[in-house]
This record gives structure tokens, sequence and C-alpha cells, in this order.
């Protein structure tokens, strides 16, 4: 039984390995068969690793449309396996059975960059990264070169219902220009009329997210040291989840489940997130009509605070050491980093926003959706990308929110909040020491 | 006769050959390349041998010992209720008068053929703030405001030893009730003759006869919960904070959810082994000293 703890790590490798060994056999059979029967000018097979077929999926179909010199073999998977997989098929340095293309979550990319250097292909002669929003391209480089062509947005916004805010006395206009403290201000009126502001999680850092963002903060300076103690919009946003924790009118949930079901049932008049969760709001079919989007609220006090943001999103990886690497790039840099009939496409057909400047004005974004009351909320949002305040994530930010997590608790309980960050300071710099 | 004892070595070795290799191939090999990765510092790939620095950083790293204190709570509470629950369980269930035996030892033996991961997420259903459990504090009027189990630190915890006390429970009852039927039923005459009560009987009698049973299942609950992973993972993803995390989930952040230490992750899985190593001594000996 010692054996799995002991060898966690190895066996994964090992697990690896072995099904990077069983690719590379299907692969080179399937390789031999082509060579005996075809001329040479047969398209190159990429293989993509990726998570959600009706996302990631969608966006590379449309792609491969886009480029008949490629064939694209797309293979889902869970998004944690997608990320650890190529943890242990990188670390074993087994470069036979590599995909030609990833995605990775722009939190975690320069993590990958740092720890396996050489793996991913520089892009900088392929793109234009001027083509993309500036704060995309912050989280793709490292080391001053650009690896991942910039995909997705999780540009924020404050989707609300209109129909509760309506009975608490706020109209659509109210909504536009709130700060936080006002936001706080529509909750407690809200309670009133017996429905929360929004959720709220303790353990889920994506509201810290926003809030961080929106002031041009991180958990982590340009060096990637920790910004805890003298971060301004860090403590701000602390103080306001502190009177998030101790008030009635938020809906305390302590997972997805139940966080899109206070969505869904109702229970919630507001939800602030990237762009990526109008799926999830969309899913209450019977509250067609009822939605509507207005900016995030803004860090009053907290010095080139915006009302702007981003959370979440993912971008695209040529492997060096994969089967086409050349291939891949080309390709990526003719769809994804330079089509904007595919951004238009992916917009028409599966919601997808991408943050390719050149595509924000294209014509599927002024689509009127008739689920948030007939607002262009594509239009508005891909408006919004291009003011996203830019911040360097650093390799750490996995390490930060896990040492904020930690004193998160005690911080709510009312404990002093500058030795809380302090001590967190101290998990973090432990983490993340050679 | 000297020659029949080497071709019988010979056949002997041969017919574990296979097997032994593959636990050398697949079990030692691994834990001794494990052994030598956590002599080795770096981010990824970027690994150059350090001497004992992970060791050093181990002594001083807060969240270890975070992880490592939870574990041993779940274990210090897990293990000694479990256990004398599976026994008396088990001497319940041994009692030949008893009807429908077979189907009470099935009922409490089935959690455990359940899925790790799907008992986790039914139990932080039925601890969630709108779940059954709630509902039923609310409606017999025990609490006012639904208990936030999940969120809480010390909750959190209590459901964690809930959960896993009624997973392995009727596990380790198996081993009770196989031991039992091994005591010679006359020692129980015996000791009715002589006008022992139901207490006396068990504390005197079947008490001390499942002394081995008792530590070989504390050795292996001791075990399995040093490496308790699936389940905190489902139920609470370690939190609140560090709250209910484990060494295991810790050496999976270390591993994949961090830029990855893999050096220092196979250091702390060292610990872990250490831990089991030394705990096993200590139970040995407090065991049988009593001998």
């Amino acid at each position: 039984m010692k054996k799995k703890a002991v060898s966690m790590v190895l066996t994964a490798a090992v697990a690896a390995a072995l099904l990077a060994g069983c690719g590379s056999t299907s692969q080179g059979a399937a390789a031999a068969a082509d060579s005996a029967q075809s001329t040479e000018e047969e398209p190159a097979e990429l293989t993509v690793w990726s998570w959600d077929a009706s996302f990631n999926g969608a966006a590379f179909e449309e792609a491969d449309k886009l480029d008949d010199s490629v064939k694209v073999n797309f293979v889902e998977m869970g998004k944690a396996d997608c990320l650890e997989k190529l943890h242990t098929v990188l670390s074993s340095g087994v470069t036979e059975g590599l995909p030609d293309i990833v995605t990775i979550s722009d939190l975690n990319a320069q993590g990958y960059l740092m720890a396996y250097p050489g793996a991913f292909l520089p892009m900088d002669d392929y793109l234009n990264y001027d083509d993309f929003a500036p704060y995309k391209k912050a989280y793709v480089s490292y080391d001053g070169a650009g690896y991942g062509v910039p995909f997705d947005t999780g540009v924020a916004g404050l989707f609300y219902r209109s129909d509760y805010i309506e009975e608490a006395g706020y109209t659509d206009e109210d909504m536009q220009e709130l700060s936080w403290d006002e936001y706080e201000e529509l909750g407690k009126k809200l309670r009133e009329k017996g429905h929360y502001l929004q959720t709220f999680n303790p353990n889920d850092v994506a509201n810290m997210q926003i809030l961080l963002q929106s002031a041009g903060a991180w958990f982590t300076d340009d060096a990637g040291k920790a910004d805890f103690v003298n971060n301004a919009a860090l403590k701000e946003a602390y103080r306001l989840f502190r009177e998030f924790n101790d008030g009635d009118f938020v809906k305390k949930v302590s997972d997805w489940n139940e966080f899109a079901g206070a969505i869904n049932g109702g229970d919630v008049a507001c939800v602030i997130r990237g762009s990526w969760i109008t799926s999830t709001i969309k899913g209450g079919t019977d509250q067609s009509g009822l939605w509507k989007l207005a900016p995030i609220p803004t860090l009053d006090g907290v010095e080139g605070a915006v009302n702007r943001s981003n959370q979440g999103g993912s971008s695209i990886y040529v492997l060096a050491n994969g089967a086409h690497p050349e291939e891949a790039a080309r390709f990526l840099a003719k769809t994804f980093g330079g089509s904007t009939e595919l951004y238009n496409v992916l917009a028409e057909k599966a919601n997808i926003m991408g943050t390719y400047l050149p595509a924000s004005d294209v014509e599927a974004y002024s689509a009127a959706d008739e689920f948030f009351g007939g607002q262009q909320i594509n239009a508005t949002l891909a408006g919004w990308i291009a003011e996203i305040p830019s911040i360097n994530p650093g390799a750490y930010s996995a390490e930060a929110q896990a040492a904020l997590l930690a004193v998160t608790p005690n911080i709510l309980a009312g404990s002093d909040l500058d030795a809380e960050l302090e001590a967190a300071e101290a998990q973090f710099n432990a983490a993340v020491q050679e | 006769m000297g020659r029949g004892k080497g071709k019988q070595t010979r056949t002997g070795w041969a017919m574990v050959a296979a097997a032994g290799v593959f636990i050398g191939v697949f079990g030692y090999w691994p834990t001794i390349q494990a052994f030598l990765l956590s002599f080795q510092t770096g981010k990824g790939i970027n690994l150059k041998f350090n001497g004992a620095a992970n060791y050093r950083r181990l002594l001083g790293d807060a969240t270890f010992w975070v992880t490592a204190g939870n574990t041993l709570l779940y274990a210090a509470f897990v293990i000694p209720i479990m256990i004398l629950a599976a026994m008396i369980i088990a001497v319940i269930l041994n009692d030949p008068v008893m009807k429908y035996r077979g189907v009470y030892r099935t009922c409490i033996f089935l959690p455990c053929v359940t899925s790790m991961v799907s008992y986790s997420i039914l139990f932080k259903y039925l601890f969630s703030l709108d779940g059954i459990v709630n509902h039923l504090l609310m409606a017999l009027h025990l609490v006012k405001r639904p208990v936030a189990f999940i969120q809480d630190p010390l909750w959190a915890k209590f459901v964690v030893i809930v959960a896993l006390l009624w997973r392995y429970t009727g596990y380790y009852m198996i081993f009770f009730l196989a031991a039992l039927q091994n005591i010679d039923p006359c020692v129980y005459e015996a000791a009715k003759l002589d006008g022992a009560g139901t207490g006396q009987t068990f504390c005197r009698i079947t008490l001390p006869l499942l002394k081995p049973i008792v530590f070989l299942t504390g050795i292996m609950a001791l075990n399995s919960i040093l490496q308790l992973f699936d389940e905190v993972v489902n139920l609470t993803d370690g939190g609140p904070g560090n709250a209910t995390r484990t060494i295991s989930e810790y050496i999976y952040d270390l591993s994949f959810r961090y830029v990855p230490s893999y050096g220092y992750a196979a250091t702390v899985s060292f610990a872990v082994f250490i831990l089991v190593v030394a705990i096993t001594l200590i139970q040995k000996a407090v065991l049988r000293d009593r001998d």
C-alpha cells in the first residue's frame, strides 16, 4: 500500500509513458499505411489536446475547415486531466506521442513555460501579437518571447436580473456605473424583497481575481514575489468579502452546482463572472429576456481601478517536440491568429469570443440576444476587451491563491488582516522555493 | 538429497520470478527512483541534486505540518471509533440466534463497494447548505439557520470523519467476523457455565482473542488514512483554506496544481513512508508489551 503514496509522481509518469507508447504505436502504424498508398501531398494530422468539445472542440473544427493543409484530430479530456497529462508527458521527457497543439488556461501557462524550457514553440515569427488584446499578450509571454496564440476571453461583466432590481427600485441606468459599495447597498434592498444579491463562496477566487485585475493588480508583482500586505485592491477585496460573509444579502454556496443552481433557480439577482458564464445563465431557459449585462462595479478608493476586468480564459500552444510543429504554428497563425472569418463563425455558431482585436466588430457580435432582453451583449463585451487592465500573472497564481485561501477562514472570522496576509506571504514564499 | 533440494529451490524461484520481476520493476524500482528524486530541487524538469535541501524545507513547511496534523487527526478519530464499532457490530452479527444475519452483514458491508468519488460527492450533497441534513435539523428545530458544514473549518473535518466511518466500518467488520468464526464456541460455553455476563465475555474473552485482528486492522486503517485523498478532494477540496487538506492532496498539489516541484513532492511522500513505519513500530511494541 505504501507504494501508492510513495511513487505517486512516478506511477503517473510511467502511466503517461505507457499511454504515450500506445499512442505512438498506432500513429506509426497509421502513418506507415498512409505512405504506402498515397502521395506526398497528404495533409499533416495535428493532434490537439484540449477540453470541452462544444467550446474548444467546436473552435478547432471550424479552424480545420479553413486550412486544407492540415487535418485536426481533437482529443477531448477534462480540463484538469488535460493539464495534468501534459505535466506527466512533459516531465517524462518522452517526445513520442506528444500532441502537436494543447490549450492551457492562462493562469497556468507561465508555470508550464518555466517548468519545461524548450517544450513549447515560440510564436513571435508566426504571429503579430499586437493583433491581440494587450492583457492577453501578457499571459502568453515568458522571458521576452511570445508562446501561445491568445484565444478565448474571460472579459468580466455584471449580469443581472432586470426584474429583481426593478423590484428593489433600480433601473438599468442605475446599474451602469456602480461602485462596490453601491453594489452592496443594492444587495441590502434586494434582500428586503426576498432576493439575494449574488452567491458567495469563500473558497472560490473568481470574484477576487476580477476585483484585483480591475485595479491592474494581482496576487504577485512583476518579479513573481507575493504582493499581499501592501496590495490596496486585495485588502479592499477582503473588506468586501468580510461584509459579504457577515451580511445576509448573499447566498452562500460551496461548489459549482450550488452556484449554478442559485443562478438558474432564481435565488440571486446578480452574477459577476467572465463572459463564459452566459452559457450557464442561459441554462435557465424560463428566465429568457429577464437578464441584462452591465459593467462590473468599480473599486472606489483604489488607484487606477476601472470597471473592466477578466476572469478565466485560455490560449493555444504548439509543442516544439510534437510531430508537426511547423505545420501547427502556420495553421494557428492562419486561423486563430489571422482570420476574422473564423471568429465570426465561432460567435455565430458556438457563442465563442476570442481576443483577436481585428475581429472585435465582426457581424455576428452585433446580433441582439433575446435572452438578454435584446441587448447586443457580444458587441458590448467585445468592446470592453481592449480596455481590460493588463497584469502579469507570473507562474505562481495557484500558489498565491492557495496561500490566501488558507488564511481566508481566519480573515472572515475577524482576525487582524495585516497579520493574516503576512502569514499567507510566508506560506507563499515557502511554496515557491526551488 | 542436496541435488533434489536445489532443483526444488530452482522451481520455486522460477515460479515467483515473473511476479518478482514485475514487483521489482513497477514497485521497487520507482520507489528507489522516487527516493533519488527526493534529493533534487527545481521546478518541472529543471532538476538538480541539492543534498538534503528538500528535507530541510519539509521541516519548516507550515502547510506540510498542517496537512500532517489533519491526516493524523482523521486517524486519531476514525481508527478507534471505526474499529470499536466494527468489532461490536461483528459480535452482534455473529450471534447465531439472530435472524437474517446475512442481510444485515450485506447492508453494513455495502458502503465500501461504492466508488470513493461518488460517495464523497453524495456526502457533500447531504451536508450542503440546503442538503438533507440541514433540512432535517431545521425541521426538528435544532438549528435556526442552516449549518455551513462544508464551509466551516471544524464542521468540514467532522463531515470527512463521518464519511470515512460510514464507508469503512463495514469493511473492517468483515475481518472481525472472520476472526470470530475462529474462536472455539467451547470457550464461550465455559464462560457461560461460570456465570459470565455479556460484558464480561466480550472484555475477557472476545477482545483478547481478537487482538491480532485489532492490530492488523489498525495498521491497515492507518495506512489507508495516511494516504487519504479521494474523499477529501471530492468533499471539500481540502478547504476551507487548508482545514481538511491531507498529505496526499498536498503531494498532488505540489506536482500538478502548482508549478511542479517533483523533487519536493517525492520528499513529502517519503515523509508519509517514514510516518507509516514509525507508527507501525510503535503500535507493534505497544501490543506486544501487553502479552
